[in-house]
């Protein structure tokens, strides 16, 4: 038996006439299909698209950050513009890219590979997506018009970033919530949790723990918004403490929280190459949900219980999250032992992601020991730098080292999932080459940017580190400009090959890659609207392989 | 070789589709979800303000500022009020299983009316308790956030549960279906359940 019982049809076929329901309606084409859309596809690769624009953004501002490192600190920007471009910068990173990369990903990926014909709620996710773009839009411009947390001038459009902050938190919610319900109550007949793709499953996990961690930072911003509007000389509002309050969410462990779609993607583009099952699936599935669990961290906020990252519990925790790392790469060698692995992009774009967040993950650990120092800058760095004092007195360049690796990391398995499934993203697969090319760029701006910082971090036990800090901050610097042209090759050619699609160009076919084990290899490339005809039960968690088997999927 | 005799409405019975995979139900799961996001912010805001006030009480400080009295009744009279509601809402999905769309609607009208009383109480609270933003404390800034954070979820709950009440006007849950009223009580009971927290918390303990 197919395990398809109707034939779909191409995103081209369909755009290529407008269709007419019964009633008469005529589906929207051109412009109005993309901004009145409610399919899953749409939304992802909007979502996708801007989140990389902003992560272009987000790199560039946190390298103009690390330059203010150098000298007394005003020399770039100015010191009245140093500590907004910090705040901006750290926040860009969370919530304008990687937060929205990852969900995009899912809000396209998910609905496919469990089977499903549409996101949960499509109108939710749809208006999650313009809310946050929105919001995204408000922040900056906030930003703009001297409304930065912490330093802006101008009341008003202080509230309007908090508000924006908002915004940004409930519509990462929402899209969230809408890729969570698909993937428990919209799989597809046999599929139980155990057989679910390991992204669906690294979703499930994530969205569980974002909306719970978002849903804390909106309080905390919500706090500090009320305090800074109708308070009257409190400590929430003082200008000082707004962004210590915030900052918890660009920190170890929360920010591990944000990266569990990264082992997901790792794990799929693996497997997926070997050509062989997973042999250790129920450790890969444990592996991630022991870090899903190990990285939930709302409740680590040093500026309400003063020395809380110092706490054995949160360093037992730091400790232990490399554990999962270490199990699921375990697994994925196991599968790769079992298999024959082709050396394409997005597997080795996978490998080192988890490289990267396994780095991360070891560099947060020492923060946790109080007598290393690590949560302060030696004092000869901040002495005549102000800028550098001011930014360094809620989040020190330690930390800016660990959030640098791990939002680096989440942009490499950001590239390895566009690579991997371009063919359902864009409708044909990406350049091969340009994807190892991508290896090596983001590679190498993701230890440009952090390990300085990291080493930066140790100046107050090694005397001699400050007499480099410049040297340190500007190759941080020169780092994170890299990373941003890595986020642009990301997203200049998927936008490249989706306006050569439209316009006609060649697609895939539904198994791009000729060894796809997951029921959206099934579909077609791009897949049409309604993603599937109706699907026969699955029988295992690689239905694909099965019907290559010859049995039923 | 012997013919076997199948009666036909067996053949009918073998050869029907099979039946579709009992999924938990998508409305259901999305307000779960939603609702632990709500948690998780009341959670923060009240464990903000437990911290904070023990601080101020361990410092010898007073928490709540001089001249500033917070009554019991009305709070008294919101918990009990709510706790109904409770009731009512749990009344209308029971009634909706049942298919008895009366009870449903007249259940449904309850609960809503409970909940506008509850929200108008809250208002009138802020008028009586005389705490104003402008002391410089830091208690009037979590009280207000706190309360009003709740109040505007509850309003939220109200709309949620007057959409469900229309939809179930229209005909739309029965017996078979009424996945929606489900929901709508689950976000209603998630209310409850902050609304006692704060009660203790806020209004008893001070």
């Amino acid at each position: 038996m197919a395990i398809t019982e109707t034939s779909t049809t191409t995103d081209a076929s369909v755009a290529a006439e407008p269709a007419a329901s019964p009633s008469g309606f005529v589906e929207p084409s051109g412009l109005g299909a993309v901004l009145g859309s409610g399919d899953h596809k749409t939304v992802g690769r909007l979502y996708i698209g801007f989140s990389l624009a902003f992560g272009v953004v987000a790199f560039a501002l946190a390298g103009l950050s690390d330059l203010q490192g150098i000298g007394d600190g005003g020399t770039i920007l100015g010191l009245n513009s140093a500590f907004p471009v910090f705040t901006l910068g750290q926040l860009s990173l969370v919530l304008l890219f990687a937060i929205p990369l990852l969900l995009g990903l899912a809000t396209a990926i998910v609905p496919l590979q469990v089977g499903a014909n549409t996101v949960a709620f499509p109108r939710a996710a749809a208006g999650a997506f313009w809310t946050w773009l929105v919001s995204a839009g408000a922040l900056i411009s906030a930003y703009a018009i001297d409304g930065a947390i912490g330093s802006g001038a101008n009341e008003e459009s202080q509230q309007l970033a908090f508000l924006a902050l908002i915004g940004l938190a409930l519509a990462l919610v929402v899209g969230s919530v809408c890729v969570v319900t698909t993937v428990v109550a919209l799989r597809t007949g046999g599929m139980a949790l155990d057989r679910v793709p390991f992204f669906s499953w690294s979703m499930l996990v994530a969205g569980g723990l974002w909306v719970m961690t978002l849903g804390v930072f909106a309080a905390n911003v919500l706090l500090v918004l009320i305090a800074v509007k109708y308070g009257t000389d409190n400590k929430y509002a003082a200008a000082f403490n707004q962004w210590p309050q915030l900052a918890w969410l660009v920190t170890p462990p929360a920010v591990f929280t944000f990266a569990i779609p990264a082992l997901g993607i790792a794990a799929d583009a693996v497997t997926t190459f070997t050509g062989a099952r997973q042999p250790r699936r129920g450790a890969v599935l444990f592996a991630i949900a022991a870090f899903g669990a190990l990285s939930f961290g709302a409740y680590v906020q040093p500026f309400f219980n003063i020395g809380a990252q110092h706490q054995w519990i949160v360093v037992g925790q730091s400790a232990l999250l490399v554990l999962p790392l270490l199990l699921l790469l375990g697994g994925l060698g196991a599968a790769m032992k079992a298999g024959k692995p082709k050396l394409a992009s997005p597997p080795i774009l996978g490998l080192v992601a988890l490289l990267l967040l396994l780095l991360a993950t070891l560099l947060a650990i020492p923060f946790g020991i109080q007598s290393l120092q690590l949560e302060a800058p030696a004092d000869s760095l901040i002495a005549t730098n102000q800028a550098l004092r001011e930014a360094a007195s809620a989040t020190p360049p330690y930390l800016w080292g660990v959030l640098g690796l791990a939002a680096s990391a989440l942009t490499v398995a950001g590239a390895a999932g566009v690579y991997l499934w371009a063919p359902k993203l864009v409708g044909r697969r990406l350049g091969d080459g340009l994807g190892k090319l991508l290896v090596l760029i983001l590679g190498a701006g993701a230890l440009l940017t952090s390990v300085p910082l990291v080493v930066l971090g140790f100046a107050p036990k090694a005397s001699g580190l400050a007499d480099s800090a410049d040297a340190l901050f500007g190759a941080a610097a020169a780092g994170a400009a890299v990373m941003a042209v890595g986020a642009f090759v990301i997203v200049a050619p998927m936008v490249a090959g989706r306006l050569a699609v439209i316009a006609g160009g060649r697609t895939d076919e539904p198994d791009a890659w000729g060894s796809g084990q997951t029921l959206e290899w099934l579909a077609g490339s791009p897949p049409a609207t309604g993603n599937f005809g109706t699907l026969a039960p699955v029988a295992s968690p690689e239905p694909l392989l099965d019907l290559a088997d010859g049995g039923d999927a | 070789m012997t013919a076997t005799h199948v009666p036909p409405t067996e053949v009918a019975i073998n050869d029907a589709p099979e039946a579709p995979v009992a999924r938990p139900r998508v409305l259901m799961v999305g307000t779960a979800f939603a609702v632990a996001a709500m948690l998780m912010s009341f959670a923060a805001l009240i464990g903000i303000y437990l911290t904070e006030r023990s601080a101020a009480i361990y410092s010898g400080t007073a928490w709540i500022p001089d001249g500033v009295v917070i009554p019991l009744n009305q709070p008294n009279v919101m918990l009990f009020a709510l706790l109904s509601s409770s009731v009512t809402i749990q009344w209308a999905v029971d009634a909706a299983r049942r298919d008895d769309r009366q009870q449903a609607y007249l259940a449904l009208g309850l609960t809503v009316v409970f909940g506008l009383g509850v929200i108008n109480m809250g208002a009138y609270l802020y008028t009586v308790m005389g705490l104003d933003m402008a002391v410089a404390s830091l208690t009037p800034v979590l009280i207000y956030t706190i309360t009003g954070a709740h109040l505007f979820a509850l309003a939220g709950a109200v709309v949620f549960t007057g959409l469900m009440a229309f939809r179930a006007l229209g005909g739309q849950y029965t017996s078979r279906q009424y996945d929606g009223l489900s929901a709508a009580a689950l976000f209603w009971h998630a209310q409850v359940i902050v609304f006692v927290t704060i009660w203790y918390a806020i209004y008893i303990t001070k």
